[in-house]
């Protein structure tokens, strides 16, 4: 069974941890379904190829069709609050309904995220937080439903 | 609808109930509060010394002499010194497989850097794990299975395990030599690990120095125990293992978990069968989900 994709953005921060990110892309397509799109923002290190990779490969294996991109951040708060603005403001102006999750990636690259999708008016703006630690390695269906909160973070439309 | 599942997988069935019963054999044993972590045993249990020991198999419930057994340890798990010259090490019997103390160990603080098992300890398991029962063969049944259970516990844990090599193993006295040989030949100090009280006899006899983990009393009719979610679905294995099946019922609908293949019980592998619409479509996606996982592992950066 393939599931068809939504009129639904993911915009999210990168961080070497890819779980955060794919949990998020999960946490999605639990609620709407398939995204149609997924943008990822990521500062430039040594890892970061293999995690875009692995971000995109894993999720493919649920979304077959579903479209991704990469964007590299500058580096700078008010720079990268720019570049998640352009992002999000892009998406909704080809109509996607936009949400921006704020879990992965370093403070500055969250903050960097909150901002731009409330300047841009994102959609949705949402945090994963699992309680237990030794979660933090683990596809989000198989954590214990109440160890996971999700927050969906004021500033989203 | 069908699926295996791994018991570390089990959250994506139970995920869907807030409380569910555990029932075997048409009886409703335990009651189950997903959200809350909490083990309750329901009504009158007519095999309390059953239900102790797959609640203490599962490590919802501890021996009651836990924290001296954990301080031992931690004697036991210091580099030598100057002062203390000689290696210090843990040597383990056989009961400590079957009730797969090792997992309740490693989740309750680490296992101790230096572990010993004896091969007349897995041969034991495995004389029993091998020596295939049929189902009709009840008790044999049951004690094949457990074996099988033991076995695995000890493939989990094999890696940080090391073997003393016996030639001679007739039950429990030669384990307990098997170890006193080794520290005599090898200058180590081990601290034997038991549930058994003739083992404790041996170990006396031998001055082997010993600890006797103390089982807890069998639970009661309503009573209740606070534990994780890690456990509650250890639980669910360690319960398969003991009935072969068990059901689950709840709001959510109605699964059951059998564990009757040797290859499942190792890999701690239970079968989920369910007619609730709800659970068998998070089911459906479990091929899925266990391909996004494995691409996130061998990706995984370094």
């Amino acid at each position: 069974m393939t599931h068809p994709v939504t009129e639904i953005a993911v915009v999210t921060p990168i961080s070497k941890n890819p779980y955060s990110v794919v949990n998020g892309l999960l946490h999605v397509f639990r609620e709407a379904g398939c995204p149609g799109r997924v943008s990822l923002l990521y500062m430039k290190d040594r890892w970061v190829a293999a995690t875009l990779n692995a971000i995109e490969s894993s999720f493919r294996n649920l979304c077959p069709h579903t479209s991704f991109s990469r964007r590299r951040l500058h580096g700078g708060l008010r720079s990268d609050i720019g570049q998640f603005k352009a992002e999000v403001e892009a998406l909704k102006g080809e109509g996607y309904r936009v949400y921006v999750n704020i879990t992965p990636g370093t403070k500055l690259m969250t903050l960097a995220a909150y901002l731009g999708a409330v300047e841009a008016g994102a959609d949705e703006i949402f945090y994963l937080s699992v309680e237990d630690r030794s979660y933090t390695e683990t596809l989000l269906p198989f954590i214990p439903r109440s160890l996971v909160a999700s927050y969906t973070v004021p500033g989203g439309r | 609808m069908e699926a295996k599942l791994f018991v570390g997988e089990l959250a994506l069935l139970l995920n869907p109930y807030d409380e569910f019963n555990v029932v075997v054999e048409g009886r409703a044993v335990l009651r189950i509060d997903w959200q809350r972590a909490i083990v309750k045993v329901a009504g009158t249990t007519t095999d309390p010394l059953g239900l102790r020991d797959v609640l203490l198999e599962a490590g919802v419930i501890l021996p009651r002499n836990m924290d001296e057994v954990l301080g031992r340890l931690e004697d036991y798990s210091r580099s030598p010194t100057p002062e203390e010259p000689r290696l210090k090490a843990v040597a383990l019997d056989t009961n400590i497989f079957y009730n797969l103390f090792l997992t309740t160990l490693e989740e309750e603080r680490s296992l101790p850097p230096r572990v010993y098992v004896s091969k007349c300890v897995l041969d034991e398991i495995s004389s029993k794990a091998d020596s295939k029962a049929k189902p009709e063969e009840r008790e044999a049944f049951v004690s094949w299975r457990r074996a099988a259970a033991a076995l695995s516990e000890y493939l989990r844990h094999r890696h940080g395990l090391r073997v003393i090599q016996r030639s001679k193993c007739h039950g429990d006295l030669d384990i307990v030599r098997s170890y006193v040989n080794y520290a005599g030949s090898q200058g180590v100090d081990f601290l034997f690990l038991t549930f058994d009280v003739r083992s404790r006899s041996y170990a006396l006899i031998e001055a082997l120095p010993m600890i006797t983990l103390s089982t807890p009393s069998p639970p009661r009719a309503g009573e209740s125990f606070a534990t994780t979610h890690r456990r509650i679905q250890r639980l669910l294995y360690t319960m398969a293992v003991h009935h072969a099946s068990i059901t689950l019922t709840g709001s959510a609908g109605r699964v059951a978990l059998s564990l009757g293949e040797y290859d499942d019980i190792l890999a701690r592998r239970l079968t989920a069968s369910t007619t609730s619409n709800r659970i068998a479509s998070e089911l459906s996606l479990l091929g899925r989900y266990r391909k996004i996982r494995e691409t996130l592992r061998l990706a995984r950066p370094g």
